[in-house]
């Protein structure tokens, strides 16, 4: 029997316009769950009101049991749930190292006692591949190291839920594959997974569930070969 | 944290004590205790401004409001002078926790706006308001020196030097602290900030009522000083304007930015009032402002570092 760690109900977020539309998603508990979606789609809109970035307009969110669809947004982080921002913002006026350390002083409800925050944060850096950039600060980091800087402060969180925002955006090939063996340790390691992407290589060998959204309407969901092969799906994405 | 306070403490007080008994000009103490108010605003402002981000451009409101408090303390309670610098700082602080509310949906310039706009109010509720002597103002006439003080002024210094002590060390030590880091942090991106189990809206309220605390303690011993005390001179655009560029000439990264700063800008305030004129005080702020903000940005204290590494 599988659990839900994060259970979306009906879902709807209107910004004049219908963003999310009665939108029910479960994620379960260790899952690697993916949200695809053509621009627009409501597809960063659901992390938001997942993460109370932004309130619901209707329906409610359940997270590991609880209710959070009125909580704030720093709250549902400590309960753990970290995202990645599409464009990354790291805290540009300190150094990558400190970056790391606002989200394990005030997040990590897991944070192993034994080590330092700095420790810590060097663990992250060392896992992700940035290890040699600790003292830089991030106005010096290319585009890449930019990204997983983003994730590594995500996984500083300690998190139960990871919403990954396309994280993949602009890497190479090689890049892609290196960040997918990261992604799958962590998930091994019991880490959920949400995550947007637009490399369809990815998410179709990633995740083991998807979800189509499109004008804020959830328009199939299933696992990879189902979605490839739905006719909703690539109107949506082709037209008629 | 304990000797590095207690020291440089029973110093400074050491100094306000013994400084009239060497330095007889009454002037100095008349253009050094301008210099020590600034010095609070400024780092009451910069602990906003610099460190969160969220820019007051109603300082002379939280000022008046703290030198009226303490005038109709002084006045009608006939309270004691400290007593009625916390009284003011504790009604400017109230004002301060309720500009932090403001800052659930207004950021950047519109934040800025909006203080300013909540400064013109309190001027003008000041202006019509009878009881408070209106536009005509108040007089208050200073207490008798007491020793080791042969001028009142000469404690009113004292008071001030200590007190701009203390805002100072309250500040460095939030600076060191794990809020200050988080200040900078909801500075460099909010949202993250948030996202990363940051409680910005509490912080925020923490920085503006702090911030307007300071300000009020910073008017409070001013109708004392002036001796009489009228909205317009009280609430003067200078006291507003230099509260926001002597922090930017210092530096507004560092506890050190305002002192610097303030000693600079307002010194040559001072030093040009009495030798060309003081019309050219808002003259000198403007040009001084440009040339830091076009030449060093980051203030003294960053052409400092920039020049160390």
């Amino acid at each position: 029997m599988k659990t839900a760690l994060l259970e979306a109900k009906s879902v709807s977020k209107f910004f004049g316009f219908p963003a999310l539309l009665n939108v029910d998603i479960q994620v379960n508990q260790g899952e690697r769950f993916g949200l695809i979606g053509p621009n627009g789609s409501g597809k960063t809109t659901f992390i938001n009101v997942i993460t109370g970035v932004l309130p619901t307009d209707g329906g409610v969110v359940i997270f590991d049991g609880k209710d959070i669809t009125t909580l704030q947004c720093y709250r549902r982080a400590r309960l753990g749930i970290a995202r990645t921002f599409q464009i990354p913002k790291p805290f540009i006026s300190m150094s990558i190292m400190d970056n790391l350390t606002i989200p394990l002083r005030f997040a990590a409800h897991a944070r192993d006692s034994n080590l330092s925050i700095e420790d810590e944060a060097m663990k992250i850096l060392r896992l992700i591949g940035i290890e040699s950039k600790a003292n830089a600060m991030p106005g010096d980091l290319t585009q890449i190291d930019m990204r997983k800087l983003e994730l590594a402060k995500a996984l500083a969180l300690s998190p139960k839920l990871l919403l990954l925002d396309e994280v993949m955006a602009g890497l190479s090939s090689g890049e892609v594959d290196d960040l997918l063996i990261i992604l799958r340790n962590l998930n091994e390691q019991g880490i959920t997974m949400l995550m947007i992407e637009h490399i369809m290589r990815a998410v179709m060998s990633f995740c083991e569930r998807i979800v189509v959204l499109n004008a804020g309407i959830k328009i199939a969901e299933g696992g990879p070969d189902e979605i490839l092969n739905n006719k909703e799906v690539e109107k949506a994405y082709l037209g008629e | 944290m304990k000797k590095s306070f207690f020291l440089p403490a029973i110093a400074i007080i050491a100094l306000g004590i013994l400084l009239p008994q060497f330095v007889k000009v009454s002037y100095f103490y008349f253009a050094g205790y301008i210099v020590l108010q600034f010095m609070i605003l400024a780092t009451a402002w910069n602990l906003l401004g610099g460190y969160v981000g969220y820019v007051n451009f109603g300082v002379g409101g939280f000022f008046v409001i703290g030198a009226y408090t303490s005038a109709v303390m002084l006045l009608f309670l006939k309270s004691n002078i400290i007593i009625a610098m916390l009284a003011a700082g504790i009604l400017s602080g109230a004002l301060g926790f309720g500009v932090g509310y403001l800052t659930i949906r207004l950021r950047g310039i519109f934040f800025a706006i909006a203080t300013l706009a909540l400064s013109i109010i309190i001027q003008m509720v000041i202006v019509n308001w009878h009881w408070l002597g209106g536009a005509n103002g108040l007089y208050i006439f200073r207490p008798e020196p007491f020793p080791p003080f042969s001028d009142y002024l000469e404690f009113l210094f004292a008071l001030m030097l200590f007190v701009a002590f203390l805002s100072v060390m309250l500040v460095r030590y939030i600076e060191k602290s794990w809020i200050g880091k988080c200040f900078i942090a909801i500075r460099d991106t909010e949202e993250a900030s948030e996202c990363m189990g940051v409680p910005t809206f509490r912080l925020k309220l923490l920085a503006t009522t702090l911030s307007g605390f300071m300000m009020g303690v910073a008017g409070a011993p001013f109708p004392y000083y002036i001796t009489y005390l009228e909205p317009y001179s009280a609430m003067d655009l200078l006291i507003t304007v230099n509260s926001l560029a002597m922090p930017l000439v210092g530096g507004t990264a560092h506890w050190l930015g305002p002192v610097i700063g303030a000693i600079l800008l307002g010194g040559a305030q001072q030093i040009v009032s009495v030798t060309i004129s003081s019309e050219w005080n808002l003259l000198i702020i403007g040009i001084v402002l440009i040339a830091f903000v076009i030449l060093a940005p980051e203030g003294i204290i960053g052409l400092i570092q920039r020049r160390r590494s």
